[in-house]
């Protein structure tokens, strides 16, 4: 997980246990769910540019 | 964007799954409800014009009701003889280009509803009469929104489920990660509501880093599509 989604979840876990409305605190955990899923699709477009770039057939 | 859900229900309010669903949707201001069964209730007729007038006013229709016997409760289908009559569907195209969604309650798993399993036949399959009128309503159909099982959901799956269900009645479709992110951005917002400075800062902390965030995947997806485009 990148350091800013770390920092996300945690700041979100805090607003999330900080509240006492449950619409709250579900709309604080979909977006730690959210920014997981950001970083996931981030890493997978990064490592396929870098499987692209670093493509054998264009040695 | 403004959305009518029209409940379908002969016991909406005992039942405990519309009542949640209920509790949800008072967070939306854009989002109004009419409990079928109600309308009906003192003397078993409506006012059509009314009614018709009244749908005008909104981008997206849902459905909501409990499966009975593979369709919705009665009242579902009189509103719909009643209401949307030939010349104002047909001949005028009154609801053309709007969106009709359907939110069905199912007391069964959803993973019955497949072939092969004990109930043989998808929800796609069952619910095919709503999406053959909205297909000559001129209507944009929504992939029907499941709560399967309320009743055997933990905390954490509610939480979900109610996410889940205020982005079908609220946020724009497809529902896609850019789409998902906006809508959720406008909620961190209102959440601000009622919080003192300090939180309030956080919160604004968090949207930028989410907008941040999403402007990268964006970005990557671009080059990503820029190398393939290349490539091929």
């Amino acid at each position: 997980m990148s350091d800013t989604t770390e920092w996300l979840a945690k700041q979100l876990t805090e607003l999330k246990n900080e509240d006492q409305s449950f619409i709250n605190k579900s709309i604080y955990q979909a977006a730690i769910e959210l920014a997981k899923e950001q970083d996931k699709r981030a890493q997978q477009s990064q490592d396929e540019l870098d499987g692209r770039i670093w493509s054998p057939d264009k040695w | 964007m403004k959305t009518l859900i029209l409940i379908s229900h002969p016991k909406f309010e005992d039942s405990g799954t519309q009542q949640f669903l209920k509790t949800s949707f008072y967070s939306l201001d854009d989002v109004k409800y009419q409990v079928i069964d109600e309308l009906y209730a003192d003397t078993g007729k409506i006012d059509i014009d009314k009614e018709q007038a009244a749908l005008k006013a909104f981008d997206r229709i849902v459905f909501q009701f409990p499966m009975y016997w593979y369709s919705s409760p009665a009242s579902l289908k009189q509103f719909m003889d009643d209401v949307f009559t030939r010349n104002y569907i047909v001949a005028n195209r009154s609801l053309k280009t709007k969106e009709l969604g359907i939110v069905v309650t199912l007391g069964d798993a959803e993973a019955d509803f497949q072939a092969g399993g004990p109930e043989a036949f998808t929800i796609s399959e069952l619910l095919r009469p709503f999406q053959a009128f909205a297909h000559k309503a001129g209507m944009q159909y929504l992939k029907p929104f499941v709560v399967d099982q309320f009743g055997y959901m933990d905390p954490t799956q509610k939480q979900r489920m109610l996410i889940d269900y205020l982005q079908y009645l609220s946020a724009e479709m497809p529902l896609n990660l850019a789409n998902r992110e906006q809508w959720l951005v406008g909620r961190l917002q209102a959440t601000k509501e009622g919080k003192s400075d300090e939180q309030q800062q956080a919160i604004d902390l968090v949207i930028n880093s989410i907008e941040d965030q999403q402007n990268n995947v964006e970005s990557l997806k671009e080059d990503v599509k820029m190398i393939r485009d290349q490539e091929e």
